[in-house]
């Protein structure tokens, strides 16, 4: 087949072929993948670490495609003060539960992908579900990819109009064998998002053919689909890379991991067929089609979901429909009114798509989206008599402030009465400015706290958390900057007392900012976004959600500067992602014994 | 993380390329222990409560041999009360005995950790994840392929968390934590909503396991293909997944045979109740729900091995139905830790426990209970919770009697203090898992214990 020749996974170890880099260079000089590995492997030493190259130093014209680049001017370096920023090493991560749904959607079509599937429960850490270090693999995972292919493979099998697009050939009669081939290749490529190996097209055009699956022409091709949505291959995010000459540490990967990466990263799924193809063509060796790629990328409807769910996971309201910050929290927060709390985020989040929208925006945006049931909740009257959604100026309503002040926010961040002020400051340090307070000392005694009733203001509870020398340290930077949202209780309501009557005033303290004190969502959020750490945060997040794995201390000082960068210029979420994706960062992993 | 052009395949990648055979004969060797040679198998259930309760109340009055009168305030649950059969007979108190080297990080999070792994971890900036396996997974792992389920884990926490250090109690690895399911109804399903994923329903049985096998196999061949290619690191993930469809190629084989024992009737599992499963967690005490579904996965024989979270330390849950007005954590430093509810609320975390032993001690096994072949280990972050002590002692309770190895109605206490790795290795010889000692913190086994 005209694929499977060109694009052989050739270059993988345990394929025949390569026996010296010589012989790679000859044969890679007809294979477009292959020449754009070599070409960050032998022309790019000597331009690594160097001063990134001005975009109209890339040529424009390329004899053979991808074949001639070096990679090293695809590729902005890491920022030289930050030292090294050699990548830390991870551990492959698993398609979550979210992405493996939308990835079957897009192979199989959405009228075959009916119900959710019963797989354990994600872990989040720091937010994410898809950090490979913090994910499980058991049995029960297994079963339930498994289940969820054979559904699929069910739900094929009785809907011929999906089964035949899926084919896209005769797969009876005279053509059969050309057919599964050609199936083989083309699906498998989506599933593995790469080209497959000779090797492994043999292995289940092979499978196709067994005696076992003689029982109908559609029963070989379909117990390949149950195999390749069953394989570690689909189920695992495997990483391919070329050693970097010139950081010994380090791994460049290649072009359909780069490809795989920016599609999760943006979409939120695997890469559709244009993406691989451009991967081929070697357009992601360039740091202007980079540009180009995610251009269209995000531009496409699917971004929209995308950066849903990575800003959802970011800001930690991924789980509001089973928080219970209150005991009786699911008759106070019925799921309507937590989907029209996730809804009012969404909308906040998803304008930050548009170019020229500023990223700070996530943080002092003044209006928002609200409907009925929001309105009613948060106490507004609306101005205008409609049910849906209306934008809604907040201030004077003691809101703004973008997502501070949204319920979403304020439900998912709180906790019991004395630990919510604490655990929104520790999710806003985590998550916006990337600068969590140290832990506690181990063995710390709390009789500082006092002996005061249960029923006394919190603030006076908590006072002597920034005295006593054993707390002040961190709780100097938690408390008084949650003190600042107070006046939003556990179920994101505008409140002026608590619930033992005491008076809240809503100021607060965020210590990085000069001066420090603030009253309510909106001063925090102009504060916020006005420290050096947003923007940077923001990017170390990005990365962390692309790369499954959390910075190194060299990455994080990059990103920093990365992000900095980014917010002294146009300061919107494009060009934060162009500027990652186009980094060398974005386009490395550690390498392996 | 692979690497393209790395040209010579080490020796060790072969071998370990050359296939699950090789892999899986140790694996099979490390089946043979006592386990093997028990009539009935020694379950293990792991019970962790958060924060800890007020230090004076705890230990029992007097060490050696104890009965109901020599408990402290914060455990007369134990007691008999009424109809409720007495449970001391069945418990060992354990006193200084703690989180000997303390873990980095935080006092809560880190020794809730430590609770079931043991050992300090070097990793200061999270200071959290866990460098052990902890001892549910360690017997899982040895001797769980006897079961439909190697594990089973659970959560009763009133939210499920954004950050896996905080919630997740039961690990496999340093970078694997088992997730514990939260739903009872996601538990019921799993224990019996056809447990394994390929069961004919179709006459034509044969033709369909021929069909899945063909399917396995070359999916088992891809995963070969692929280890070739990963790194040393992303060996281990593939290894997960090797184990994985060993234990579903297994389940394939063996998919007409009973796996239920004779304890279990398939009436047992249906007169608890679908229809109670499916209600969730909204209809009644999850608390409850979820360690009935242990107690069940016992009893039926779905799993041996099971980890309980009522709630992690930080967790909201605030009890109210059982009069109770604050967050547990908020109660645990209440008036400087002088709170009057801080005693009632450790027996009501304590109670849960105390109800699944009595249910256990009911259970016939024909001549012994479910409760003498079972090895519960209860224990907290922290024992006093006010003063986040934890390292001299923890609140430990060891029940059951471990097929009648392990006697009850005692409370040990340990001076100077030994390290909980040590409790730890004794509880996995207790189960069946052979070890002189276990983590790096390890001295040995817990005299006396």
């Amino acid at each position: 087949m005209r694929f499977g020749r060109r694009l052989s996974w050739r270059s993988f170890p345990g394929q025949t072929g390569f026996r010296s880099r010589r012989d790679r260079l000859k044969v890679t000089s007809r294979d477009a993948v292959a020449s754009s590995l070599i070409a960050f492997a032998v022309l790019g030493s000597g331009c690594v670490g160097g001063i990134a190259p001005a975009q109209g130093d890339v040529p424009e014209e390329n004899p053979e495609p991808g074949g001639t680049t070096a990679p090293s001017e695809a590729f902005t370096p890491a920022s030289a003060a930050c030292g090294s920023a050699l990548p830390t090493p991870s551990i492959m991560r698993r398609l979550t539960q979210e992405e493996h749904i939308r990835i079957l959607r897009d192979l199989v079509g959405p009228a075959v992908v009916t119900a959710a599937f019963d797989l354990p429960p994600e872990n989040f850490h720091e937010g994410f579900d898809g950090i490979g270090e913090a994910q499980a693999f058991t049995v029960a995972h297994l079963r339930g990819y498994l289940r969820a292919a054979q559904s699929i493979v069910r739900g094929l099998g009785a809907n011929a109009a999906a089964r035949d697009a899926l084919f896209g050939c005769e797969i009876t009669g005279a053509e059969r064998s050309a057919c599964l081939s050609s199936f083989v290749r083309r699906f498998g490529r989506r599933a593995f998002r790469r080209p497959l190996t000779t090797e492994e097209t043999q292995a289940f055009v092979a499978l196709a053919g067994a005696p076992a699956l003689a029982a109908s022409p559609e029963a070989g091709p379909l117990a390949v689909v149950e195999a390749m949505l069953t394989s570690p291959n689909f189920l695992f995010v495997v990483e391919a890379g070329v050693a970097d000459p010139l950081s010994p540490g380090a791994v460049r990967l290649e072009p359909y991991t780069l490809a795989t990466r920016l599609s999760f990263l943006l979409w939120g799924t695997g890469p559709d067929d244009q993406l691989l193809d451009e991967a081929r063509d070697g357009a992601l060796s360039r740091r202007d089609k980079t540009i180009t790629v995610v251009r269209r990328l995000l531009a496409d409807p699917r971004a929209t979901e995308g950066v849903w769910a990575f800003a959802r996971r970011w800001l930690r309201i991924h789980r509001l429909a089973e928080v219970e910050p209150e005991e009786r929290a699911s008759a106070l927060l019925p799921p309507e009114l937590r989907a029209s709390m996730q809804e009012e985020t969404r909308r906040l989040v998803t304008s930050l798509v548009a170019p020229r929208v500023r990223l700070a925006e996530l943080l002092t945006s003044s209006k928002s989206a609200l409907d009925a049931r929001l309105s009613e909740h948060y106490g507004i009257a609306r101005s205008s008599a409609n049910s849906g959604w209306d934008l809604q100026e907040l201030r004077g309503h003691g809101r703004g402030g973008g997502v501070f002040g949204q319920a979403s926010f304020l439900v998912s961040t709180a906790k019991t009465r004395l630990n919510t002020p604490i655990s929104r400051a520790v999710v806003i340090r985590e998550a916006l400015l990337c600068r969590p307070p140290p832990p506690p000392p181990p063995d710390v005694s709390a009789p500082e706290l006092g002996s005061l009733p249960a029923t006394a203001p919190v603030s006076q509870i908590l006072a002597a958390h920034l005295t006593a020398p054993a707390c002040a340290a961190c709780h100097t930077l938690l408390d008084p900057l949650g003190y600042g949202l107070e006046r939003f209780g556990r179920l994101g309501e505008w409140r002026t007392s608590d619930e033992y009557g005491h008076a809240i005033d809503g100021r607060g303290q965020l210590i990085e900012s000069t001066p420090p004190e603030f009253t309510g969502p909106a001063e925090l959020g102009e504060k916020l976004v006005e420290l050096p750490e947003f923007t940077g945060c923001a990017a170390r997040h990005l990365f962390r959600y692309a790369t499954g794995r959390h910075e190194s201390d060299g990455e994080g000082c990059a990103l920093d500067a990365l992000g900095a960068a980014v917010a002294k210029s146009d300061g919107t979420l494009g060009q934060l992602v162009e500027s990652l994706v186009t980094n060398v960062l974005f386009a490395s992993a550690a390498r392996e014994i | 993380m692979h690497l393209i052009g790395r040209r010579v395949l080490s020796r060790r990648a072969l071998l370990r390329g050359a296939g699950g055979i090789s892999m899986a004969l140790p694996f099979l060797e490390a089946m043979t222990p006592r386990q093997a040679r028990a009539a009935l198998p020694v379950r293990l259930l792991v019970y962790f409560w958060p924060n800890g309760t007020r230090g004076s109340a705890w230990a029992p009055t007097k060490t050696g041999a104890i009965t109901g009168a020599d408990l402290n305030a914060a455990n007369q649950v134990f007691r008999a009360n009424g109809a409720e059969a007495d449970m001391v007979p069945h418990l060992t108190f354990v006193t200084g005995v703690g989180d000997l080297f303390g873990h980095a990080g935080a006092s809560h999070q880190a020794s809730m950790m430590a609770t079931a792994e043991g050992d300090k971890n070097p990793r200061s900036d999270s200071g959290t994840l866990p460098v052990l396996a902890s001892i549910d997974q360690v017997c899982a792992m040895k001797l769980g392929m006897a079961t439909a389920l190697p594990s089973l884990s659970v959560s009763a926490a009133s939210d499920p968390g954004f950050n896996i250090a905080r919630t997740v109690l039961s690990w496999k690895g340093p970078n694997q934590p088992v997730t514990p399911y939260l739903r009872p109804a996601q538990v019921y399903n799993l224990l019996f909503g056809g447990g394994a994923a390929l069961s004919p329903t179709r006459s034509d049985a044969a033709g369909l396991l021929a069909r899945d096998k063909s399917v396995l196999d070359a999916v088992a061949e891809d995963a070969r293909r692929l280890r070739l290619k990963l790194g040393k690191v992303d060996q281990r993930r593939l290894d997960d997944f090797d184990q994985a469809l060993r234990e579903i190629e297994r389940s394939v084989q063996t998919v007409n045979a009973p796996s239920s024992s004779a304890a279990c009737r398939s009436s047992d599992a249906g007169a608890w109740g679908p229809a109670t499963a499916q209600a969730g967690r909204e209809a009644g005490p999850v608390e409850s729900l979820l360690l009935d579904l242990v107690v069940l996965a016992f009893r039926c024989d779905r799993t041996r091995y099971a980890s309980y979270l009522l709630e992690y330390p930080f967790g909201p849950k605030r009890w109210s139905a059982q009069g109770s007005p604050m967050g547990d954590h908020d109660l645990s430093h209440a008036q400087n830790g002088g709170h009057p509810g801080v005693v009632p609320r450790t027996n009501l975390k304590l109670s849960y426990l105390a109800t699944a032993m009595r249910k256990m001690a009911g259970i016939d096994e024909g001549g012994s209970t479910l409760l003498d072949n079972t090895v519960i280990y209860a224990n907290s972050d922290n024992y006093d919770g006010n003063g986040h002590t934890r390292r001299d002692s923890q609140p430990i309770i060891v029940a059951g009697h471990a097929g009648g190895a392990l006697p009850g109605g005692r409370h040990l206490r340990y001076t100077p203090a030994k390290p909980l790795n040590d409790l730890l290795a004794s509880l996995l010889n207790y189960v069946g898992v052979s070890t002189e000692r276990w983590g790096n913190m390890g001295t040995g086994t817990l005299p006396g214990l």
